[in-house]
């Protein structure tokens, strides 16, 4: 017992020895910035490393989990408001970064590389830049339905002839509270209300997840789910038997999701901060981010985009005004949890 | 220390939250009929998964004791195992297992009290097996002269291990309750939910508090009702070569045996369902393969569980002689404050500390995590480690003292000693857990550093399900290693 508990005792003085980043301690020496990112790690290290490596920066880097395993980092941004730790927000949808703008919590800042970035996708107060764009889409299973039988709208999936056979990620978090909020925007709270009391009827199956719903659609659990192309797309590679359709193409317009950078208010390296937005806004990273598992779809139609997915300007998408789809995020999570029953 | 490292979170989020709407929000929201199910259903799930705690982990736990701890050390280990893996990883082999058919066997509450009961029953077991190798042979072998052996097991083992086991159930539903992801995947709504909502929908911190006062509310109520089942029990000497009552050889081959086929089908079966799903899996194990992420975490979960087991003694050693009513307001406390969701300790923890001057510089260290971990987890262990000094008998130490040992001889010679295999297991919990904390790490480490359940977590969303298994492999990979360590020195120390 006195040898583990001289080991214990080692492992735990060591341990407390271990304290402080060398970033923190060299600062003078060592040029460093701190990003939080809710952009996927598999798809966002890369970036961020390439960043390392061609700027000398050192970047510290605190990623998220999926929204409905951890309460995320939007809450540690908001709780870190009067002291920031973070230089810059990377996130992979809107409704958060939106959130800490109405906080507060931004600080503005336009890159001059994101002159050419289209003006939907940039924050007229300056205070976020939209880049790289993930779309939703409904994903179906290929062995139980063809390519002309896939719903082409979201509003077919309250079609009867669906019952029992359509998944949806927690619409209270992630890219489907996005999703539905703007769905809310766009037909209206009437029109809203009775598609998703359809849903219900028709026994809508409420997953975890847009990557759960994902896994129900390739075991055939479900014919059809809402979900985000990368979803997909990882599924695809895997060479599950799936596709996707991206809907309201002719109607409503599809859904569109651009990565969303922001400088922090009060971020302890904004020198950096704004070296790290103007890379993160560049046509580099957006072929990085179409060329890899994330298929994103560039914002510039000059960048090349994923070989599978249509370019921006080749479909309508929904036209949002992304801060109104912020706002209606909390009303429209109220409502849906007494009309789906969650 | 106590009040400094798990009351004062708790108390600035419940003062800064208590002056807003957000109280009457909470109140109202009582006597709303869906949020009432919703806290039936966690009550029916926090009681179902204690039930099969207990039923699976007192009766592995005697049998384990029974047993000499050299014959089953591989047995208990892997009978722990269940512990170590991610409740999200339990409930994804149960889905894998047994299809994905809509079928309550599959969905719903039976299934979710299934896989967390079968998640936790190892902290039911080693409390049951450290209570019992400690509880003095010639007590139950005196009754065994006069009575039957189920009487004897009855009348005299079970009282004496009562406060321990007591403790772990306490412990095991209060996990139960606060749980968010397994009720999550298996379709169970659950009110822990509407925590998640207001923090992660929402981000609405207040409301996020107060909608966790019902939570510790229910755990509360639990403590005072097992609290006041419990008989006290009787304080019994822990004398060297003569703790526990031991099988005989042959009984005791039998049930090494039984043991460890147990514990390959109880770990073997998920292992092997996960294996499964990772076989389809495209990304390297060496993804998850961080040195930096491995040594955060045992370095980090053996700091904190070191802090958890010192002051826990202390506490624990008041209250064991504490005053009957001050001892149980002060478990009812511990078991309260523990049901406090760990996100809430997190933000009170960032709102404390994050701060120009000392607070911020220490706040920019691992130290921050270690103190969260002990925020988190110093109530329960607490709690255990005062069930195990409670069967300290007070006549040794006060001999000690009334020789001229001072307190802290008679502490460090008597007390210490006399409980060490109980605080050995209450470290081992504590680490265990702190290891495959994600809730706190997330929040509060160092930019750029994390442990490897953050790592694994951040690498796993949105990952195919078969990704998702070879990192969860990856992790029971690394949080064996060091347990294996553990087990490796016990046996040999035990030996000599």
């Amino acid at each position: 017992m006195h040898r583990l508990s001289a080991i214990v005792i080692a492992v735990a003085v060591a341990a407390s020895g271990c304290g402080g980043r060398p970033a923190e301690q060299s600062a003078a020496a060592e040029k460093s910035v701190t990003v939080y990112v809710s952009t996927d790690r598999v798809f966002s290290e890369p970036v961020l490393q390439a960043f390392e490596q061609k700027t000398g920066v050192r970047v510290n880097a605190v990623y998220d989990t999926e929204e409905t395993k951890s309460t995320g980092l939007a809450n540690r941004l908001l709780a870190e408001q009067d002291n920031p730790q973070a230089d810059v927000f990377w996130s992979n949808e809107p409704v958060r970064t939106l959130v800490l703008k109405e906080r507060g919590v931004l600080a503005p800042y336009e890159s001059p590389v994101a002159k050419d970035i289209p003006a939907i996708f940039k924050d007229p107060a300056g205070m976020w830049t939209g880049f790289s764009a993930r779309v939703r889409v409904i994903a179906y299973n290929t062995s139980r339905v063809t390519e002309a039988d896939a719903p082409k709208s979201v509003l077919d999936l309250a079609d009867p002839k669906w019952k029992g056979q359509v998944a949806i990620a927690d619409p209270r978090f992630g890219s489907t509270s996005f999703h539905v909020a703007a769905l809310y925007v766009a037909l209206g709270d009437d029109k809203a209300d009775d598609f998703f009391r359809r849903l219900k009827t028709n026994g809508v199956k409420i997953a975890s997840g847009n990557s759960v719903v994902r896994d129900m659609v390739v075991r055939g659990e479900v014919k059809a789910g809402l979900t985000d192309t990368d979803d997909v797309n990882v599924a695809r590679q895997g060479g599950a038997p799936i596709a996707m359709v991206m809907p309201d193409k002719a109607g409503m317009g599809v859904p569109v999701m651009p990565n969303l950078v922001s400088m922090m208010a009060g971020a302890p390296h904004p020198a950096e901060a704004r070296q790290m937005i103007d890379y993160l806004v560049s046509p580099d990273v957006e072929a990085m981010l179409a060329k890899s598992e994330a298929v994103q779809i560039p914002l510039r139609s000059s960048v090349p985009g994923p070989a599978n997915l249509p370019r921006i300007d080749s479909f309508t998408p929904m036209t949002l005004d992304y801060g109104k789809v912020a706002a209606r995020v909390e009303d429209v999570t109220r409502r849906l949890q007494t009309i789906l029953g969650l | 220390m106590f009040a400094f490292c798990c009351v004062s979170p708790i108390l600035f989020m419940l003062f800064g939250s208590a002056g807003s709407g957000s109280l009457m929000t909470a109140v109202f929201s009582l006597a709303d009929e869906r949020q009432r199910s919703l806290m039936g259903n966690t009550l029916l799930l926090g009681a179902g998964v204690t039930g099969v705690a207990f039923c699976v982990g007192v009766p592995v736990g005697i049998i384990l004791a029974r047993c000499d701890a050299t014959r089953i050390w591989l047995a208990r280990m892997l009978l722990a195992l269940p512990l170590v893996l991610p409740s999200y990883v339990l409930a994804l082999a149960w889905i894998v297992l047994f299809g994905a058919r809509e079928s309550v066997l599959v969905y719903g509450i039976p299934a979710a009290i299934v896989v967390l009961g079968l998640s936790l029953y190892p902290i039911v077991m080693l409390a049951a097996e450290a209570a019992l190798r400690t509880l003095p042979a010639r007590l139950e072998e005196a009754a065994l002269l006069a009575a039957s052996p189920v009487r004897v097991f009855v009348k005299i083992t079970l009282p004496l291990i009562a406060a321990p086991v007591s403790a772990s159930l306490l412990i095991v539903f209060v996990l139960a309750i606060s749980d968010f992801a397994v009720p999550g995947l298996l379709r169970v709504r659950v009110y822990t939910t509407e925590v998640f909502t207001a923090f992660a929908s929402l981000y609405d911190f207040r409301l996020a508090t107060m909608m966790a006062l019902p939570l510790a509310g229910m755990a509360a109520i639990a403590s005072i009702a097992a609290l006041a089942c419990l008989q006290r029990p009787l304080i019994g000497r822990a004398d060297r070569g003569q703790a526990g009552r031991r099988w005989n050889a042959a009984a005791q081959r039998v049930a090494a045996a039984g043991a460890l086929l147990g514990s390959l089908a109880a770990v073997g079966v998920p292992i092997g369902a996960v294996a499964l799903e990772a076989a389809g899996g495209r990304s390297s194990y060496a993804d998850a393969l961080s040195i930096d992420a491995v040594r955060n975490s045992i370095l980090w979960s053996a700091s904190g569980a070191t802090l958890v087991v010192s002051i826990g003694t202390l506490l624990g050693y008041w209250r064991a002689k504490a005053a009957r009513g001050a001892a149980r307001l002060a478990e009812g406390l511990w078991v309260t404050l523990f049901a406090v969701p760990a996100t809430i300790i997190g933000i009170g923890i960032i709102a404390l500390w994050n701060r120009p001057g000392i607070a911020g510089a220490i706040y920019r260290t691992d130290a921050i995590v270690v103190f969260a971990y002990c925020s988190r987890f110093l109530p329960i262990g607490a709690l255990l480690c005062g069930a195990f000094i409670q069967r300290v008998t007070a006549g040794a130490e006060e001999a000690a003292i009334v020789s001229g040992a001072s307190w802290t001889r008679a502490f460090t010679k008597i007390v210490i000693p006399m409980s060490g295999r109980g605080l050995a297991a209450v470290w081992l919990l504590m680490f265990i857990l702190m290891f495959g904390d994600v809730a706190l790490a997330i929040l509060v480490s160092p930019p750029g550093e994390s442990n490897l359940a953050v790592r694994a977590y951040t690498l796993i969303a949105n990952s195919s399900a078969g990704d998702v298994a070879r990192l969860a492999l990856v992790q029971i990979a690394i949080t064996v290693l060091p347990l294996f360590v553990i087990a490796l020195l016990a046996r040999k120390q035990v030996r000599a």
